[in-house]
C-alpha cells in the first residue's frame, strides 16, 4: 500500500499567545518580506468596561484551504496546491492580476509592488524541505503554534485534533 | 562553616550553612530585628495618590527586551512611540480625548506625550511604556519618540532588599 500523502496543517492555541509578534518578525526575516507587508498577522481584541475586561490575541495567516478560491481564480496557474496540502504561488508564473487577493476568504495575500507578484504564507516550504519547522513555529516562545502532518496519527497535531475541541474559521473554504 | 555556628544534622554539602545567625534559612531574621526592621514580613499599605493625582505605572511590551531592542526597525514598528494610558472616566474629568497631547508632571520633572484613553487601566493610575523618549540621537528610530518614565520617577526603594520601587510616584496630568 502506498503511503498516504502528507497533509500539512497548523493548530493555533491562541490562549497561550502573549502577543509578542515574534512570529511576524520571524516570517519577515525568513522570507525576506519588507516591513510594509506581512504574511502573518495578529488579531487583537480588548472588550469591556473597567474593571470587567477581556483581552485576546490570535495569530493568523493563510489557512491552506482544502478548496482554495485563490487557486480557482488564478488565470495562469501560478497559485496552486502542492500534493501535501500547501497553497503556494509560483512567482515566475504570477502576472500580478490580484484576482486571488479578492477571492481569498481570509485576506491572507498581499501584492508586492517591488516584485509585481502576490505573496502569501507557504508554511516555509524551503524549511520543510530541509526538515525544519516553519519559522513562526520555531520562534514562538509560548508554543502557540503546533505544526505537523494531519495524516500522521502519531503527530502531536493529530493528537490535538483527535482529543481537543477546535474550530476551523471558514470550514467551507 | 564559620566558627561559632551551631551544629545541625546532615546537609547535602558537608557542613554547609547559610550566612544567617542561625546558619539556617530564617523566616524570622534576628539581624533585621537588631537593625530595627521588621524581623518577619509585615504588610504596610502603600501611600495613595492625593485627589487629582495619579499613580504612575511603567512596564514593557513583549516585543522588546527591556529597553534594549527598541531601536530595532523590525520591532520598533509595532510600537514606535509610547502614550499615556488614562482611564476613560479620568480623561473625561480632565477634558482629555484619545490622542491629545498631555503633560505629565511629578516632583522630579515633566514629559509630554500622547494620551491613550482606554478602559484597560484603573481610574487612579496612569501607565506609560518604559524605554521611550530616549536622548541618544544615535537611537535613530527612537530618539525623541514619546516620553521617558525616568524623567518622572521619584527615588524610592525597599529598605530591606534594596530593590527599586518604581510605582511610588504620583503625577498630575493636564492637556498640553
Amino acid at each position: 500500500m502506498a503511503a498516504r500523502p502528507k497533509r500539512y496543517a497548523m493548530v493555533v492555541d491562541s490562549k497561550k499567545c502573549i502577543n509578542c509578534k515574534a512570529c511576524v518578525v520571524a516570517c519577515r526575516a525568513e522570507n525576506s518580506v519588507p516591513l510594509a507587508y506581512s504574511r502573518n498577522w495578529m488579531n487583537e481584541e480588548t472588550r469591556g468596561v473597567w474593571p470587567k475586561l477581556m483581552a485576546a490575541s490570535q495569530p493568523e495567516q493563510c489557512h491552506q484551504c482544502d478548496h482554495p478560491a485563490c487557486v480557482r481564480v488564478c488565470p495562469t496557474g501560478a497559485s496552486h496546491r502542492t500534493p501535501d496540502g500547501i497553497v503556494v504561488v509560483n512567482e515566475a508564473d504570477c502576472v500580478g492580476c490580484r484576482y486571488c487577493m479578492i477571492a481569498c476568504p481570509y485576506n491572507a495575500r498581499f501584492f508586492r509592488e517591488d516584485k509585481g507578484v502576490v505573496e502569501k504564507c507557504d508554511f516555509c516550504v524551503k524549511r520543510l524541505d530541509r526538515g525544519q519547522l516553519p519559522a513562526c513555529v520555531e520562534t514562538c516562545p509560548s508554543k502557540v503554534r503546533i505544526f505537523g502532518d494531519m495524516n500522521d496519527p502519531k503527530s502531536r497535531l493529530a493528537e490535538l485534533l483527535n482529543n481537543r475541541e477546535y474550530r476551523v474559521k471558514k470550514p467551507e473554504a | 562553616m564559620p566558627p561559632g555556628f551551631p551544629k545541625y544534622g546532615t546537609t547535602l554539602n558537608a557542613d554547609h550553612r547559610f550566612i544567617t545567625k542561625s546558619g539556617k534559612i530564617e523566616l524570622f531574621s534576628e539581624r533585621l530585628q537588631e537593625a530595627n526592621y521588621d524581623p518577619l514580613p509585615v504588610y504596610h499599605a502603600p501611600a495613595q495618590p492625593p485627589s487629582g493625582k495619579f499613580r504612575i505605572i511603567t512596564g514593557r511590551r513583549a516585543y522588546f527586551t527591556h529597553a534594549n531592542s527598541t531601536n530595532n526597525a523590525w520591532l520598533n514598528q509595532f510600537a514606535p512611540a509610547n502614550g499615556l494610558w488614562l482611564n476613560q472616566s479620568a480623561a473625561d474629568n480632565l477634558g482629555i480625548a484619545d490622542g491629545d497631547r498631555v503633560e505629565v508632571a511629578s516632583t522630579v520633572g515633566a514629559v509630554r506625550l500622547k494620551a491613550k484613553v482606554t478602559q484597560e487601566i484603573r481610574p487612579d493610575c496612569v501607565f506609560m511604556l518604559h524605554g521611550y523618549g530616549k536622548k541618544s540621537k544615535w537611537q535613530r528610530l527612537f530618539a525623541g519618540n514619546g516620553g521617558s518614565d525616568a524623567d518622572l520617577l521619584e527615588t524610592a526603594w525597599d529598605k530591606v532588599s534594596g530593590n527599586a520601587a518604581l510605582h511610588e510616584t504620583f503625577v498630575s496630568v493636564r492637556k498640553a
